[in-house]
């Protein structure tokens, strides 16, 4: 898969049989729309990105500020609800007519920038102030060499706890530095303690981030990926589902069906108060305090070795902002975007709205107007980026089969369908082909 | 037929013309929006196009790779044909014994059949699905009520693996509105005279429906049988929503389409997916050939 030969029939002529054929009659409109610019005219060009109203209104308000400031430039924004929205930039990639400027998830960093969707940023390394920004923030939107994609806002995974139900447990919230034996004894005893069939913890055997920081632990800090691909090994994957399942058979596990049945983070089990943890961005703590009750509090996730604080942790892009490869309107998108990461103002707008600003002036002169929550969030990353060896974190093409298979060999683990030998097989089967 | 060179080719020719000029806004339709992106998809099937970037002819490698080392693959056609076999007979026996109760005269049965005919029109959405979730998940309405009833451990019937697959046949058996109604308007072209002539030489209910009911609602039956099974084999919506679109729990719901989905948006092998797209259609083409070719031993075409 990861090979890339040369095609008998080129994309263009592909696409122009797919345009006869009506496919890409929509794309093909609004590819003349946006060609325009590029003759001299004022700068157009589009901007997409996904998410909730609040950001809808304060991005609207960026641009605003932007369009003040610059005379005549015009930019169209673009956006959606996350659902599809990363299938429609696809299929627009696909018909070469890409946003001139675009929010991607990380999981599709490695396959557009492989493929040559996206612009080398360094190209505008001045314009984007690249300076600012901290090595490993600029590795992980780094693919081939090529730096493809700026961090919109970091945020670093952590460990949400249910304080509300560790007090009325008497059970005090973990040290920041604990091992994965004492995160077993605290699930297992919290378990005890609470009865009625909350458990001590989610199930994170699925989870990839888990996973993530528990192979860097056995690794020597490598983790699921590296740049060509698959670089989890069997022993580390057999030695994590062989903790998940003794905890499971522990009874300290949140149960199969509350698993199956999580479609989202207002049906994880913390939410729903039938576990006391969910492992997520630590960024979410605000989203997450809204739809309970509850108390909550980060901590971060535990270790192999304590003599590592924060161990294996990482400091990385929630959403990343790129640029396409094929757009006219490159210098102007670019001048967009420096603004829009490291203006004062602009990024007083935009809050904690997509993370913690990558940019140190932007992030001290927003720590003073953060509520309790928001400088929770911030300390947490904070203090993750200085005290782990924080390599960032990236994802290799092929990612979302492994996210697949992953889940369903924890699934079969938890079900009791498969033995861990047999789940770690089934791993390995359905993520390398 | 006879043709009669001199007189028609004229008339027949301008009478092509407008035939043809009058079907263009569907001729146009057809090509473009259905068999181009059809036959470009067959072409694709033979690559592996994933959306952007260059790809290249593979030949049959994706056809070949599905059937030998694709584990998902034939878990997909195992939960699709469990799926077929199971909710086409259960639905279209379900919709027969509806019709034929609500085919005899009584009060309020326009109303009943407006009723029946309810959860055709949302079944296919989103909303029932979301729902389904809820009734036959963790806490919801099913489990409380095997608690009440006093089995303590009920399950969450859609979230074990056992059982999920299940409650996606009780909603595809759910929406039998839209067959009940076809047979109701078959049921209602059964001449009387038959019931009446039965009844005089002393058959009962149960014998009429056998020997008259049945036979003559057979070309009904089988229209619904068709449509019902190329229906079902692309089922999608319930199995999306119900499952968060992973076909979970540990692939008990991972329907065809499904599993086509997540190849061509999850994990982008398009070609992939375009190789599975024309399996269905060939899989879903013999079916319907055999059902045609099997119509001729037991559909009674009354002249």
């Amino acid at each position: 898969m990861s090979e890339q030969r040369r095609t008998a029939l080129s994309r263009r002529g592909f696409l122009r049989i797919g345009a006869t054929a009506g496919l890409a009659l929509g794309v093909g409109i609004s590819a003349t729309s946006c060609s325009s610019g590029g003759t001299g005219g004022a700068p157009e060009f589009r901007f997409s990105w996904w998410g909730s109203s609040d950001r809808n209104r304060v991005t609207q308000d960026v641009i605003d500020l932007y369009a003040q400031r610059h005379e005549g430039v015009s930019i169209t924004p673009s956006y959606g609800g996350y659902d599809n929205y990363h299938e429609k930039l696809l299929t627009s990639a696909a018909g070469g007519n890409a946003p001139d400027l675009m929010q991607i998830q990380q999981s599709l960093l490695p396959d557009f920038a492989g493929r040559g969707v996206l612009a080398d940023l360094n190209t505008f390394r001045d314009t984007l102030e690249l300076d600012q920004y901290d090595d490993s923030t600029l590795e992980s939107g780094t693919f081939g060499g090529v730096l493809t994609a700026l961090s919109l806002g970091d945020s670093a995974p952590g460990m949400f706890m249910d304080l509300t139900v560790l007090d009325d447990a008497g059970v005090a919230l973990p040290e920041a530095q604990w091992t994965w034996d004492e995160f077993a004894a605290f699930a297992v005893d919290l378990t005890r303690r609470v009865g009625g069939g909350f458990a001590g913890t989610d199930n994170l055997a699925g989870n990839m981030w888990a996973l993530e920081i528990f192979a860097r632990q056995l690794q020597g800090g490598v983790g699921v990926f590296d740049e060509t691909g698959l670089a989890l090994e069997e022993d580390t994957l057999t030695e994590w589902f062989t903790f998940w399942t003794e905890l499971m058979d522990a009874g300290a596990v949140v149960s199969p069906e509350v698993t199956a049945e999580q479609s989202s983070d207002d049906s994880s089990p913390l939410i729903l108060n039938k576990a006391v943890n969910l492992v997520n961005y630590a960024l979410l703590l605000t989203s997450l305090s809204g739809m309970t009750d509850h108390e909550l509090a980060i901590v971060s996730l535990p270790n192999v070795d304590p003599a590592k604080p924060a161990g294996q942790q990482w400091v990385s892009g929630s959403s990343w902002l790129t640029i396409y490869a094929e757009s006219e309107q490159q210098d102007a998108a670019a001048d967009f975007a420096g603004f829009f990461l490291n203006d004062v103002d602009a990024g007083l707008a935009l809050r904690l709205d997509r993370g913690i600003p990558p940019n140190v002036e932007v992030r001290e002169a927003l720590a003073p107007t953060l509520d309790e929550r928001e400088t929770a969030v911030l300390e947490y990353v904070e203090y993750v980026r200085a005290s782990s060896e924080n390599k960032g974190y990236k994802l290799a093409s092929g990612s979302a089969a492994v996210s697949t298979a992953l889940a369903s060999a924890s699934e079969n683990l938890a079900f009791g369908s498969k033995a861990v030998a047999e789940a770690v097989g089934g791993f390995f089967d359905d993520s390398q082909r | 037929m006879i043709t009669r060179p001199g007189r028609r080719r004229g008339g027949s020719f301008r009478e092509g013309v407008w035939g043809y000029a009058l079907l263009a806004p569907w001729l146009i339709g057809l090509v473009t929006l259905t068999a181009g992106p059809m036959l470009a998809s067959l072409y694709l099937s033979f690559t592996d196009y994933a959306f952007i970037g260059p790809f290249d002819w593979v030949g049959l490698s994706n056809y070949v790779h599905l059937f030998t080392e694709d584990q998902r693959f034939l878990q997909a056609l195992e939960v699709t044909a469990t799926y077929v076999a199971f909710a086409v007979p259960l639905e279209l026996s379900f919709a027969l014994l509806v019709a034929v109760l609500l085919n005899r005269r009584m009060r309020g049965a326009s109303l009943l059949r407006a009723v029946y005919y309810l959860p055709s029109l949302l079944g296919g959405s989103v909303a029932i699905a979301i729902l389904w979730r809820q009734v036959f998940g963790t806490d919801g309405l099913v489990q409380q009520l095997l608690i009440s009833l006093g089995w303590a451990d009920a399950p969450a019937l859609v979230s074990r693996p056992e059982t999920s697959l299940g409650t996606l046949i009780v909603l595809g058996v759910w929406q039998f509105g839209s067959p009940m109604v076809i047979f109701l308007a078959a049921l209602r072209q059964i001449p009387g005279e038959l019931y009446e002539a039965a009844s005089l030489d002393g058959a009962g209910a149960f014998r009429s429906f056998v020997s008259i009911t049945l036979p003559m609602l057979t070309p009904v039956i089988f229209f619904n049988l068709i449509l019902r099974i190329i229906g079902s084999f692309q089922t999608f919506t319930p199995a999306f929503v119900v499952s968060g679109g992973t076909g979970g729990p540990t692939d008990s719901t991972l329907f065809y389409t499904l599993y086509l989905y997540q190849e061509a948006f999850t994990n982008f092998r398009m070609g992939y997916a375009s190789a599975m797209a024309w399996i269905l259609l060939v899989i879903i083409g013999v079916f319907t050939a055999a059902n045609f070719a099997l119509s001729k031993k037991w559909v009674v075409y009354d002249s």
